[in-house]
């Protein structure tokens, strides 16, 4: 079998809901959560999912523990330099097929860099998602997300704060979620989310 | 004989698997240089070839010199090698695998007179049983009546008999050479532009890929050869992310290869080899609306990528079976492997993201048998919320694994306050906690 | 500490699943201090005598510990504490049981599992009604299934399983939802006995899954027991257990993946770590004891009833008086004398006391059917010790010959069961067995099961292939192993094998073989152990259908049987009784004699005379080589001389070291010691030495102060005892009373080394004397009748300790003239014909012929006529298809018609087709064929012609034909030669006829060579065995040279250089057939990987398939 022939028979189209991210367009998530939301995003995009990390770090994806339909899909490129990184990431941009561009740069993105990379996705027509450091995005996103896991008060729940914090096109708002990682699933907990929930002893 | 019985007779006995389509290929490869011999040169069982030299000796020297040569010649590249010249294939092929030799003319007869039967190229049950006949030599059976003899043996017998007597006939065909994918060009002006390179690869590629249709293969990796005036020799090698013969989106992957190239005083001769191809089907060149597929536009990606930063550094997860969480998926090169359906999600839950263990600072006291109620990890102070857990996961025994001397581990999903959910686990035997992954 | 008890735990007796021994997981749940164990094995109860043997072994230790009844009956580790701790350190030695421990209660029952569902039961039968019940319910499974297999279905279950506790085993609840209905419907079947088992799984999801399991138990109204679903005693058998997985998966360990076991949890744990687990749910750990209470069923519940064997009314006792009176009668036609009737009074009141007169009628029956058939047969066995048996024509040894130990009978107080063997012809006793099963009924008779253990050979292949290992390294490595070894490969076996004794994988193989031997593997039925009963046998025990059709076979085996006191008839096999019968046979046909083992006259001094000259090939028991260098210093001249003959050529006097003893006292060499009267009495008949089984339990009772039932369940437990390591405190025990006797510490060893090795193959004095029997009778057809003994011995092949080419060899040395097989002549079997002078002469039968069929044999006499004029007329007259003619042109049977091999051959080739044509000439026309010119052969070739089709040659023996080359090399004949004895050191050369290592030798190994004079021993010491390994253990034609050694009229060679000659056996006839071939006839069929000159083959390997030799281990 042709890896590409992975992808789903019929791709469903992304839900229309605020998490809905911008076609053809270079977005960006930070924060703690900001993979989790990166996975998120992938198990909602059809097609092919290229996650592009710096070849020394540690982490990797986890087969077993990623969202249903997305291990097959997934394509890892492990540059070892920040040029290569975006050299990738604006190929990739570029190219029609990937579904989704996950591209975690380390170093804060140039002016030209997130230009080159939104002329890239509305080139190949292929949504990015630039997993940056905290206030190291760049101008030319489309649009800015914090990310961050919250402690869970009941069981059973994995609440998620997403602030949107940046958006071209459109206002900024903050939600909680209930997202468990394991489909494109989520449920939202309240339009604004409340932080700093009192901690619960271990049982 | 078995390996084993003969082991225990030469313990020394040094042995390796037959590796036949390298022996194969080496016969083959003999084959062709044995062209310089005779027009008509076929492999002749898996350890021989058969030349008809007909006409051929005088240019030697005479059928002696012709052998001498041979041998002379083999006997320099490292090979011990058996020959025998006769009148008719089958005699050649007897004399050849007993002993060798020259059989003179007329004299077939009484030349393989005294070889056994099993030179006749028959099968073993009609050797075994001629020989319980007594007859075991080509000349027990010559002088035998044919039609008792076929009667008891079956007609194959008396033609291979027959045969090797010269009495019947039994041609040598040549064999057609196996397709090699490379083209040349020689140009009547040097050039260096590298539109003009562009422009002759382009052409190269274009009989290149005639070539690879006509045997329904896809290069995999290509070498591009640029002779320049001044004899020195550059080279493009380029890899696909999988089997592809289309001029253009090759020509493509050789631009940037082609941009590097020092043109000197100019280049006078180009070569372009796919040296590694494989099988592809006759269809799908281009795609529905013109534009490539997009399983072709995602294999150019690759090639692109894999071109530049290597393709071991373009992967995919694939599963593996096992329940050590760092060995439950394979990180394999995406042009080299298949995808694979993921594994179900069932068992206990997984993290998103797996790393190597990271210790967890404790600080203090541990309540046995619980993860730590706070602990510091990556500079950061975490304090336990909820825990989930154990999950007890002993190493392979069968395997040393560095990262498990320390035993076996409990695993917990730790939530914190601080939001995080963590993979820790616990090693009783060196009592320590370690992080080890990430939960959404 | 908590009290738990736990209730479901899978032994080894689930083959290749459970991973630890029935005793090892009692011993296990003593030491956690469980409150009880069960033992639930998968559709099986295989395992649980097993268990509670063990736990009786445990209960006798703890009780002697408590007793404390003296320093020298003590165990030793159970006092001394240093003692203790190097128990500790050890692994052979027995469990530590302190005086004041609780031990476990053992709770019986099983797991079933069930065809139409997944969840399975755990069935614990609390009273003897619910273990019938339950031993019903798997037989029925076992009987509807293939052998070895189990079918149950749901509503089995609700049908049976009333008087058992029930648990459910529901699967996974986050992997699949549980069948609530079943459980529901259970429950209403079986209200208050029906439970929902909670198994912790230790992945991390264990609290909600007892969560889940505790609200599947709210809904169905079972309530929740804690079970710890044991796989294994302690976590260190985890390997074990996934090379157990492998074995039954088919994949190697580094295919395991995850259907390995994760961790080491599914042992037995302490109630402590179970109540962590449980914190949430302590009723759940509660409740197990609970469970464990209400299963009061304990095996020895079990009422086991013998069929009455009343007859018309006649009740057994009667029935047997009248045949024991009737039975004096026969026996003493003038009247029995005073002893005898004395005894057989006392013996019928004690068979009246114990009530066990039906058992002697069964086997009187039996005997009594088999006689009516005509098939010979002979008892013995303990309870065949006795006048009765002999009246009852069971036994044929007269009892005045023997001394019956009245104890040995059968004791009152031991309430030990009576036991009897028969031997029947082997070829015959498929019939007594039918007869069996249709007297009772199969739901009454049984044959007990063997369990087949890992042997090293077995172990070392399959945990070789689950570990990776090559196949040729596998090969090599069981290749070493002589015979039936139970010991794991050392580093220098390893070393020869090419293998790295320090690399991990391979030592961790080597630790995996070692523990895996003598693991169950699987059940097979037992050699002719019948279980009888009145009432149904399978509520008692489940019966499963054995490998062989119309067999039924019990889940125990006869260990286990004994640990129950179950009455067992041995219905054994017997080649010799068959070879008797057929010798009778042909003397009947051809001198008229009616003869029986009865009848045969005593004490014939010819007989004597030709055992006293070891000439004793074909003669029972005798003819092994270590029996034939016995015979001359034994010099047998007595009827009780061969019973002690018999006796002591056995591993328990060789492992007693009372061989030489015995000797060198009968023939005066050495003093008889007084040993005092007591003693005396009981070792006087064997010159103070003991030999016999009985001996030897005497020895344990009169020396060393056992009490006589002690002694006894010493010998019965031995099996129990060595598997739970507490053999070591009887040795202890029993030399320390030998000692504080006044015996020496080494006799004392010896004895009891000696009542070890009768563990498995001892000889009672009866037993040893039915078998003198059948060795005299045989010596006597021998010495009398050699012509009709050997054609008998031929006949009843495959037996005994030669191959016919010796057998052959041996009558044609006494002078019998033996004929070569004829299409013309023989029939299937071989023959006695008349010669003019009066004497027989042995005519070869078509069996002889390898790959000959009995059918074509037979139209081949059916057709014959007057004769068969060529080889076109057996295929027309006889249908014989062309292959068997051309088998037996092969063996020169058409000699008689003047054809040679070959031309028999050229003729056999020509008739190709399936079916004969309807007229004249293959061709139609009737034209003759133009001659072939086929060359004549040698007479070495005809040698080897001959060895290759019938494995023996009238012609020549080999040896002369190489004689020309063989300078310097003596003939066997003077060797030998005892009127003229060659001294020093000679060289000789032979046919290699048989190779022995016994295991009591420590690695020696004796050869057996042939050449055309005779046979010659050879002794090849280890050192050289190391040097000349593969001619030892290959060479099919050995050059040896050496020092001769003579003593008792018997000489040896010590080897000291050994030459394989075998090659030189091939030159003499057909040379090696392919040399090579061109690669193209077998281009296509060519394994993968396989050897590329497949029919090339070695002179050596020629000489195998040729010379084929007997190797004994």
């Amino acid at each position: 079998m042709p890896p590409e022939t992975a992808r789903p028979a019929s791709p469903r189209p992304a839900p229309a809901d605020p998490f809905t991210l911008r076609p053809a367009r270079v977005h960006e998530a930070e924060g703690r959560g900001k993979r989790a939301f990166a996975l998120f995003q992938a198990a909602r995009h059809p097609g092919p999912v290229i996650w592009i990390l710096p070849g020394h770090l540690p982490e990797l994806p986890m087969l077993r523990g990623l969202p249903e339909g997305v291990g097959p899909r997934l394509h890892l490129l492990r540059p070892g330099s920040e040029v290569d990184l975006l050299w990738s990431a604006e190929e990739a941009l570029r190219s029609p097929a990937p579904g989704l561009v996950i591209a975690e740069p380390e170093k804060e993105l140039s002016l030209t860099a997130g230009r080159r990379l939104q002329l890239a996705a509305e080139g190949g027509r292929t949504t990015g998602l630039m997993l940056i450091r905290e206030g190291q995005g760049s101008n030319a996103a489309e649009t800015r997300w914090r990310c961050d896991p919250q402690a869970a008060q009941g069981r059973d729940s994995t609440p998620q704060a997403w602030q949107l914090i940046k958006n071209k096109s459109g206002t900024c708002q903050d939600w909680c979620v209930n997202w468990n990682g394991a489909t494109a699933a989520f449920h939202m907990v309240s339009e604004a989310c409340e932080r700093h929930k009192p901690a619960q002893a271990a049982p | 004989m078995a390996l084993a019985d003969a082991r225990a007779i030469c313990p020394e006995l040094a042995s390796r698997p037959a590796d036949l389509v390298q022996e194969a290929a080496a016969l083959n490869a003999l084959r062709r240089w044995a062209g310089r011999y005779a027009p008509m040169v076929a492999r002749d069982g898996s350890d021989g070839l058969i030349a008809d030299i007909t006409g051929v000796p005088h240019l030697f020297g005479g059928e002696d010199a012709l052998r001498e040569d041979l041998h002379a010649r083999l006997d320099r590249a490292g090979l011990a090698a058996q020959s025998g010249i006769a009148e008719s294939r089958g005699a050649a092929h007897a004399l050849a695998r007993h002993g060798g030799g020259i059989l003179p003319e007329g004299a077939l007869a009484k030349g393989l007179a005294h070889l056994p039967v099993t030179a006749l190229r028959i099968d073993d049950g009609t050797a075994q049983a001629l020989v319980r006949m007594g007859l075991r030599r080509i000349g027990d059976l010559a002088g035998q009546p044919r039609a008792p003899l076929a009667r008891r043996f079956g007609p194959g017998l008396v033609l291979r008999l027959d045969q090797a007597l010269g009495l019947q006939p039994e041609p040598v065909s040549p064999e057609g050479e196996p397709p090699h994918f490379g083209v040349r060009m020689s140009l009547p002006e040097p050039i260096g532009l590298q539109d003009d390179v562009m422009a002759a690869l382009t052409r190269l590629l274009e009989r290149l890929s005639a070539k690879l249709a006509a045997q329904r293969r896809g290069a995999r990796r290509l070498r591009l050869e640029l002779q320049r005036v001044d004899r020195e020799t550059a080279t493009v090698e380029i890899g696909l992310a999988r089997p592809m013969r289309d001029p253009g989106r090759i020509a493509a992957l050789f631009a940037r290869g082609v941009d590097e190239i020092e043109a000197g005083f100019g280049i006078e001769a180009l070569r372009l080899v796919a040296h590694v191809t494989e099988a592809m089907a006759p269809e799908q060149i281009g795609g529905p609306q013109g534009g490539p597929s997009p399983e072709d536009a995602l294999a150019d990606l690759f090639s692109r990528i894999g071109n530049r930063l290597g393709f071991d550094r373009v992967l995919r997860l694939l599963p593996a079976h096992s329940s050590i969480p760092e060995r439950s998926f394979l990180v394999a090169p995406a042009a080299y492997s298949t995808a694979q359906g993921a594994p179900p999600r069932q068992g206990p839950e997984r993290p998103l993201v797996l790393f190597p263990p990271e210790p967890a600072l404790t600080h203090g006291m541990t309540r046995p048998g619980q993860p730590p109620a706070s602990f510091r990890w990556r500079r950061m102070a975490f304090t336990t919320l909820r825990a989930t857990g154990p999950e007890r996961i002993a190493p392979e025994w069968w395997f040393d694994d560095p990262n498990w001397r320390t035993g076996l581990r409990d695993y917990w999903r730790v939530e914190t306050a601080q939001g995080p959910r963590l993979w820790l686990f616990h090693t009783p035997q060196a009592p320590g906690w370690q992080v080890q992954g990430e939960f959404a | 500490m908590t009290a738990y008890a736990e209730l479901c735990v899978t032994s080894n007796f689930t083959f290749l699943t459970g991973a630890s021994h029935p005793e090892e997981l009692v011993i296990r749940a003593a030491e956690l201090g469980l409150e009880a164990i069960a033992i639930t094995d998968r559709n099986s109860v295989a395992g649980v005598v097993r268990a509670f043997s063990a736990l009786k072994e445990l209960t006798r230790l703890r009780d002697e510990a408590r007793e404390a009844a003296g320093p020298a009956i003590r165990s030793r580790r159970v006092t001394d504490h240093s003692a203790r701790q190097e128990v500790d350190l050890g692994t052979t030695d027995a469990p530590q049981i302190p005086p004041d421990l609780e031990l476990p209660r053992l709770v019986t029952g099983a797991r079933l599992v069930l065809a139409d569902s997944d969840t399975d039961w755990l069935a614990l039968p609390v009273d003897v009604a619910g273990w019938s019940r339950l031993t019903l319910l798997l037989s029925l499974g076992k009987r509807r299934a293939e052998k070895g297999d189990c079918l149950l279905h749901m509503n089995d279950l609700l049908e049976a399983c009333t008087g058992m506790m029930l648990i459910a085993l529901p699967p996974d609840p986050f992997a699949t939802r549980p069948d609530d209905g079943a459980l529901r419907r259970m429950h209403q079947r079986h209200p208050g006995r029906c439970f929902v088992g909670a198994a912790p799984r230790y992945d991390g999801r264990d609290q909600p899954r007892l969560d889940r399991l505790a609200a599947l138990s709210q809904a169905t109204g079972l309530p929740m027991v804690a079970v710890g679903d044991v796989l294994m005693h302690r976590a260190a058998r985890r390997p074990l257990a996934d090379v157990l997985t492998c074995l039954r998966e088919g994949c190697t360990i580094d295919g395991i993946g995850t259907r390995r076991l994760p961790h080491g949890e599914h042992r037995l744990k302490p109630g402590h770590e179970m109540a962590r687990m449980f914190h949430r749910y302590p009723a759940a750990l509660r409740r197990t004891t609970e469970i464990a209470r209400a299963c009061a069923f304990r095996l020895d519940d079990l009422r086991y009833q013998y069929p009455d064997e009343a007859q018309d009314g006649e009740p057994a006792q009667d029935r047997l008086e009248r045949l024991a009176r009737e039975g004096l009668h026969w026996r003493y036609p003038s009247g029995p004398p005073q002893t005898i009737t004395a005894r057989v009074d006392k013996e019928l009141r004690l068979i009246d006391d114990m009530g066990y007169a039906p058992y002697f009628l069964t086997v009187h029956d039996i005997v009594a059917f088999a006689r009516s058939r005509g098939i010979l047969c002979q008892g013995r066995g303990s309870a065949a010790n006795s006048v009765v048996c002999y009246l009852l024509g069971v036994t044929e040894v007269p009892p005045e010959s023997i001394t019956l130990i009245f104890e040995r009978f059968i004791s009152k107080d031991r309430g030990e069961p009576p036991d009897i063997d028969v031997d029947f012809e082997h070829e015959r006793r498929e019939e007594v067995i039918q007869w069996i099963y249709d007297r009772y009924g199969r739901h009454r008779a049984g044959l007990t099961a063997t369990v087949i253990h890992f042997r090293s050979r077995a172990a070392i292949r399959e945990v070789g292939k689950v570990m990776g290992l090559s196949q040729d390294v596998i090969a090599r490595l069981s290749g070493q192993i002589w015979g039936h070894s139970s010991s794991a490969p050392d580093d220098d076996r390893m070393r020869d094998a090419g293998l790295d004794p320090g690399d991990d994988r391979v030592r961790l193989a080597a630790r995996l073989v070692s523990e895996i031997i003598g693991f169950p593997r699987h059940l097979s039925q037992h050699v002719g152990g019948f279980v009888i009963t009145q009432g149904r046998l399978d509520e008692l025990c489940p019966i499963e259908n054995a490998a062989m059709e119309d067999r039924t076979i019990i889940e125990w085996d006869k260990d286990d049987i004994d640990a129950l006191g179950l009455l067992k008839v041995d219905i054994l096999a017997l080649g010799m009784l068959t070879c008797i019968r057929k010798a009778f046979g042909l003397l009947a046909d051809h001198r008229g004699l009616r003869l029986d083992l009865a009848n045969v006259p005593t004490d014939d001094t010819r007989v004597y005379d030709m055992l006293c000259r070891a000439d004793a090939i074909g003669v029972f028991q005798v003819e092994s080589r270590a029996q034939l260098n016995f015979l001359p210093r034994m010099q047998p001249r007595a009827f009780y001389d061969l019973v002690c003959e018999v006796a002591i050529v056995r591993p328990g006097p060789i492992q007693g070291g009372m061989v030489h003893p015995f000797i060198n006292r009968r023939q005066g060499k050495e003093k008889i010691e007084d040993l005092g009267p007591a003693m005396m009495e009981v070792l006087g008949r064997t010159y103070g030495v003991p030999l016999f089984q009985e001996q030897a339990m005497q020895i344990a009772v009169v020396a060393a102060g056992f009490s006589p039932s002690e002694a006894d369940r010493l010998r019965r437990s031995l099996a129990t005892f060595k598997r739970m390591g507490t053999i070591g405190a009887f040795r202890d025990r029993f030399v320390s009373g030998m000692l504080a006797r006044g015996h020496a510490a080494d006799f004392a060893a010896r004895c009891f080394a000696q009542i070890e090795g009768f563990g498995s193959y001892g000889f009672p004095e009866s037993h040893a004397a039915s078998f003198a029997r059948l060795v005299y009778v045989s010596a006597w057809l021998k010495c009398h009748h050699q012509a009709a003994f050997t054609c008998a011995l031929l006949n009843s092949q495959p037996m005994g300790f030669y191959a016919p080419a010796q057998l052959v060899r041996d009558a044609r040395d006494r002078g019998v003239e033996v004929r070569a097989v004829s299409v013309d002549h023989s029939s299937w079997d071989c023959t006695l014909e008349a010669r003019p002078d009066g004497a027989l002469a042995l005519r070869l039968g078509f069996r002889q012929i390898k790959g000959l069929r009995e059918e074509d044999a037979v139209w081949i006499v059916a057709a014959r006529g007057n004769g068969y004029p060529d080889v076109e007329s057996l295929w027309r007259r006889a249908g014989v298809g062309p292959d068997t003619l051309e088998r037996l042109s092969e063996a020169d049977a058409f000699a008689p018609l003047g054809l040679s091999r070959r031309e028999a051959l050229w003729q056999a080739r020509a008739l190709r087709a399936p079916a004969p044509l309807p007229l004249f000439g293959s061709d139609g026309e009737g034209g003759a064929e133009p001659q072939a010119h086929l060359p004549q052969m040698t007479l070495g070739e005809e040698v080897i012609e001959d060895y290759l089709s019938l494995r023996l040659s009238l012609r020549a023996h080999p040896v002369e034909l190489l004689r020309p080359r063989l300078e310097g090399c003596l003939p066997h004949s003077i060797l030998n030669d005892t009127a003229r004895p060659v001294q020093g050191r000679a060289a000789i050369t032979g046919l290699v006829i048989t190779r022995q290592r016994p295991g009591t030798a420590s690695g020696v190994i004796f050869l057996t060579l042939e050449d055309e004079t005779g046979s010659a021993n050879v002794v090849v010491w280890t050192k050289v065995y190391e040097r000349f390994r593969k001619a030892v253990i290959a060479g099919r034609l050995l050059r040896v040279r050496g020092r001769l050694q003579r003593a008792d009229g018997v000489t040896h060679l010590i080897a000291e250089q050994i030459e394989d000659l075998s090659p030189w056996l091939s030159q003499l006839g057909r040379p090696v057939v392919i040399e090579t071939n061109d690669g193209r006839a077998d281009e296509t069929r060519r394994p993968p990987g396989g050897s590329i000159r497949g029919s090339a083959r070695h002179p050596r390997e020629q000489a195998k398939r040729l010379f084929p030799s007997r190797d004994f281990h």
